[in-house]
C-alpha cells in the first residue's frame, strides 16, 4: 500500500497483529451453535417427506380411479354372463384365488342359498352383476328366448373352439366366437338395441322380477357385446337349465320371435324409466354420505395482536406503539373425511404468514457531512444537520400447523355447508426482523442469526379454532370452497424470560377448491 | 500439530482438534471481527458464525494459499453477510435543522495511539464507511472487489473510503486537541 495517506499505515500497523482474547466460554458457545444448527435440516427434511408423501398420494389416486372406471365399463359394455354349467374342466380345477389373480374384474357366480351372494365386501361395482345373475339363476327355463339362442352352443350356428375359454375370462366364463352365420336378423336386433341397451344399463342395475323381463334383460346386456364389431365376439351360457331345455325347434322359434323384441325392449326401457331398479355404482356413490375429499385453500387474514406486560407499562405502551399490523395470509391443504352421520374430521398442513411494520423514531439524530477537496483531499468544511431518523422494517412471522378439525356437514343440492372447531397444532414457526427491547433500541427477532430473549419462539404449541366453510359443487368431482375462520393462540409467542406476552389471533377468509376422493 | 495436520484431524470430527484450531487462528479472528462489527457482541456472534462455516467448509480447503487467508476471508464474508441491508428494511431520516459550520484543522495525527482507540474511531464510523474502510485498508481488497461483494458501485466504495478517512483524520485530531488541553 502507498504511503500517500499515513493514516491508512498508522491503522495497518496497529491491526496487523492485533489479536484479542477470547472469552472464556467462546468454544462452547460455539460447539453449541453448532449442535443447534445440524438440527435444523431434520425439520426440513420432515416437511418435504410429508409434502412429497401428499403428492405421491395424490397422483396415485387417479390411476386406482381410472382402474375402477375401466372396471365398470368393462362390466357394462363387455358380456358379464356367466354359467356355471359350461365351465371347463381345467377351469373348474383353479382356485377362487386365482380366478381372482388372473382377472379381478370378473367375479363367479354366488350360489343361491349359500349366502356368498351377501358378501359386504364385494365392491361395490360387482353387486349389481352378481345379483342380475341371480336373478337368472332363480328363473324358470325361458322356451323362447334370444338368451336361449345366443348361450347354447350349436354346431349349426356357433362352434365352440377346441379352447374356447379364455384365460382373462374366468373358470366360470365360456367364450364362444360366433361364426359370422348368426341370423342377420338377430344381428340386427342386436345393434338396433345396442345404443339404447348401452343407457339402460347404465343407469339400471336391478333385475325385474318376471320371466319376460329377466329373458330382455339377458337380451340387452348381450347388445353390448364387440361382436358386432369384430364377429366373433364372446359369449357367454348363463342359466345351464335354459342351456338344457334348448332344443332346435325352440330354437327356430326363437328365431321367429327375433321380431317382436324391440317391442319388448321398449318395455323393458319403461321398466327402467320407473326407477324399479337400484342406483348403479356412480349413484350410488352420489347418494352415500361416507365421502373423502381434498381440499386446497388460501387466503387473507386480519392479525389481531393482544399485548400483556406484568413488568413495565412504559415498555408494553412503546412496544404497542412500534408496530402495527400490515398484512397475512395462509395456505395449505387438507384431508376431509365425512361420515355416515354427517360428522367430518379434518387434517393436513397449514402455512400462515403475518407480516406487521415495526417502525423506530430517533430524535434528535445528528448528520454531519463534510465539504471535501477534490484535489487534495481535504475536507475544507463540515455541515451538522440535526433531525429525526426513522427506521421502518417489515416483520415477518411465518408458522406450518397440522390443523385437526371436528365439524358437521350438511348440504342440499350443489350447496354443502360445514361448521368446524378443533385445534391447530404448530409443528414450527420463524421470524424476521425487528423489535423494541427495553433500553428502546430496535433488537432483532430473525430466528437463528442470534440468541436474544426479545427473539420469539419456535413453537407455538396448540392454538383454537372454527370457522364454517360453504361449497358450491361445480363439476362431478370439483367443489368450489368459502370458509370465513378464526384461530386463537393458547401459548404467546414471547419466550418464556420476558414478562411480555404477545399473541396473534387470525381473522380469516379462506378460498379454494375441494376434489372429492371417494 | 501443524495446519495440514490439523485440518486432517478436524475433518475427522475430533473435537479436540477442532478446538486447537479455534484456538490457534480465534484471538486474530476476534480482531477482525471487532473491525467489522458495531460493538463487542456483535463481533462474537460473527465470530461464531465464522468458525460454524469454517468447520462446515473445512473439507473445501485445497491447500491453495495460507489456512490462515481462507479463515480470514471466511471471517470477513460473515461480518459482510452479517451487515447486509436486507430488503424488508428502510431506513429514511428527516432533517430539520442546519446547526453548524465547522472547518478541521491540518495539524499531523499523532502517532502514539492505542488500538483499543483505533477500534472506537471504527466503530463510530457509518456503516458503509466502516465497512469499505476495513476492506480497502486492512484487508488489501480493491474498489473493484468491493463492489462486487457489497453490491456498489466502485465509485461509491471509493467515495466512501475518502469519507472514512477524512472522518478518522478529523476525529484523531479532535482527539489530539482534547489531550492537549
Amino acid at each position: 500500500m502507498s504511503n500517500r495517506y499515513p493514516i491508512d499505515d498508522l491503522f495497518r500497523d496497529r491491526f496487523q497483529n492485533y489479536e484479542p482474547d477470547l472469552p472464556g466460554n467462546a468454544w462452547e458457545q460455539v460447539q453449541a451453535a453448532r449442535k443447534k444448527r445440524k438440527r435444523r435440516p431434520l425439520f426440513w427434511w420432515i416437511s418435504a417427506s410429508i409434502v412429497l408423501l401428499t403428492l405421491i398420494g395424490w397422483m396415485s389416486w387417479p390411476s386406482v380411479r381410472s382402474i375402477s372406471k375401466q372396471g365398470e365399463t368393462a362390466l357394462l359394455e363387455a358380456p358379464p354372463l356367466v354359467d356355471s354349467s359350461t365351465q371347463t374342466t381345467a377351469n373348474k380345477n383353479e382356485s377362487p384365488a386365482t380366478e381372482k389373480e388372473n382377472n379381478p374384474q370378473v367375479h363367479s357366480i354366488p350360489e343361491p342359498g349359500t349366502g356368498t351372494e351377501k358378501n359386504p365386501t364385494t365392491p361395490p361395482n360387482t353387486i349389481n352383476v352378481k345379483s342380475e345373475l341371480e336373478s337368472f339363476k332363480r328363473l324358470p327355463p325361458p322356451v323362447a328366448s334370444s338368451s336361449n339362442i345366443r348361450s347354447k352352443p350349436s354346431n349349426e350356428r356357433l362352434s365352440l373352439p377346441e379352447k374356447s375359454t379364455s384365460t382373462s375370462r374366468q373358470s366360470n366364463t365360456a367364450s364362444y366366437p360366433i361364426k359370422p352365420s348368426v341370423t342377420s336378423n338377430e344381428d340386427q336386433l342386436v345393434s338396433g338395441f345396442s345404443s339404447r341397451s348401452k343407457k339402460h344399463n347404465q343407469k339400471t342395475t336391478r333385475h325385474p322380477h318376471n320371466e319376460a323381463q329377466s329373458t330382455l334383460s339377458i337380451q340387452v346386456s348381450r347388445k353390448n357385446e364387440p361382436s358386432i364389431n369384430d364377429n366373433t365376439s364372446t359369449l357367454s351360457g348363463v342359466d345351464s337349465e335354459a342351456n338344457t331345455a334348448y332344443t332346435t325347434s325352440q330354437k327356430r322359434n326363437n328365431m321367429r320371435l327375433a321380431a317382436p323384441y324391440e317391442r319388448v325392449g321398449q318395455q323393458f326401457s319403461t321398466v327402467v324409466k320407473s326407477n324399479q331398479y337400484p342406483p348403479c355404482p356412480n349413484l350410488e356413490r352420489e347418494a352415500a354420505a361416507n365421502k373423502t375429499y381434498i381440499e386446497w385453500y388460501g387466503g387473507p387474514d386480519l392479525g389481531i395482536k393482544s399485548y400483556q406486560d406484568t413488568g413495565s407499562s412504559t415498555f408494553l405502551q412503546k412496544r404497542r406503539e412500534s408496530t402495527d399490523f400490515r398484512w397475512a395470509f395462509s395456505a395449505g391443504f387438507r384431508y376431509t373425511r365425512v361420515f355416515q352421520n354427517g360428522v367430518s374430521f379434518r387434517t393436513g398442513i397449514n402455512f400462515t404468514q403475518i407480516t406487521e411494520r415495526f417502525r423506530w423514531v430517533k430524535a434528535n439524530y445528528v448528520q454531519v457531512n463534510y465539504t471535501i477537496d477534490p484535489t487534495t483531499g481535504d475536507t475544507t468544511g463540515t455541515t451538522s444537520n440535526r433531525g429525526t431518523r426513522y427506521k421502518t422494517t417489515f416483520n415477518r412471522f411465518r408458522s406450518i400447523d397440522v390443523p385437526i378439525l371436528l365439524g358437521y356437514e350438511t348440504g342440499f343440492g350443489k350447496l354443502k355447508l360445514n361448521a368446524y372447531a378443533g385445534g391447530m397444532l404448530n409443528v414450527y414457526s420463524w421470524q424476521r426482523g425487528e423489535v423494541l427491547d427495553t433500553s428502546l433500541r430496535p433488537v432483532s427477532i430473525t430466528t437463528g442469526k442470534t440468541e436474544s430473549p426479545y427473539q420469539y419462539r419456535n413453537n407455538m404449541g396448540l392454538a383454537l379454532t372454527g370457522g364454517m366453510s360453504l361449497y358450491y359443487r361445480i363439476h362431478e368431482n370439483w367443489q368450489l370452497l368459502a370458509e370465513p375462520y378464526f384461530r386463537y393462540p393458547l401459548t404467546p409467542m414471547n419466550k418464556d424470560g420476558l414478562t411480555l406476552r404477545e399473541r396473534y389471533s387470525l381473522l380469516g377468509l379462506r378460498i379454494g377448491i375441494r376434489r372429492d376422493l371417494w | 500439530m501443524s495446519d495440514a495436520e490439523l485440518i486432517k484431524a478436524c475433518l475427522r470430527q475430533e473435537s479436540s482438534a477442532q478446538k486447537m484450531l479455534f484456538e490457534r487462528f480465534g484471538p486474530r479472528m476476534l480482531g477482525v471481527c471487532q473491525r467489522y462489527a458495531r460493538n463487542s457482541d456483535d463481533a462474537l456472534d460473527i465470530l461464531q458464525d465464522a468458525f460454524i462455516r469454517i468447520f462446515d467448509k473445512l473439507h473445501q480447503y485445497k491447500g491453495e494459499g495460507s489456512l490462515e487467508g481462507w479463515i480470514r476471508r471466511i471471517v470477513v464474508h460473515t461480518a459482510l453477510r452479517k451487515y447486509e441491508r436486507k430488503h424488508y428494511q428502510q431506513e429514511r431520516t428527516a432533517l430539520d435543522s442546519i446547526a453548524e459550520h465547522q472547518t478541521p484543522s491540518h495539524d499531523g495525527i499523532d502517532q502514539d495511539v492505542s488500538v483499543k482507540e483505533l477500534l472506537a474511531l471504527i466503530h463510530d464510523l457509518p456503516e458503509g464507511y466502516r465497512l469499505v474502510f476495513n476492506l480497502h485498508v486492512l484487508e488489501g481488497y480493491s474498489h473493484d472487489e468491493i463492489a462486487q461483494l457489497l453490491q456498489i458501485q466502485p465509485a461509491t466504495s471509493r467515495s466512501q473510503l475518502m469519507k472514512a478517512r477524512l472522518l478518522l483524520q478529523k476525529k484523531l485530531l479532535h482527539r489530539e486537541k482534547i489531550s492537549a488541553a
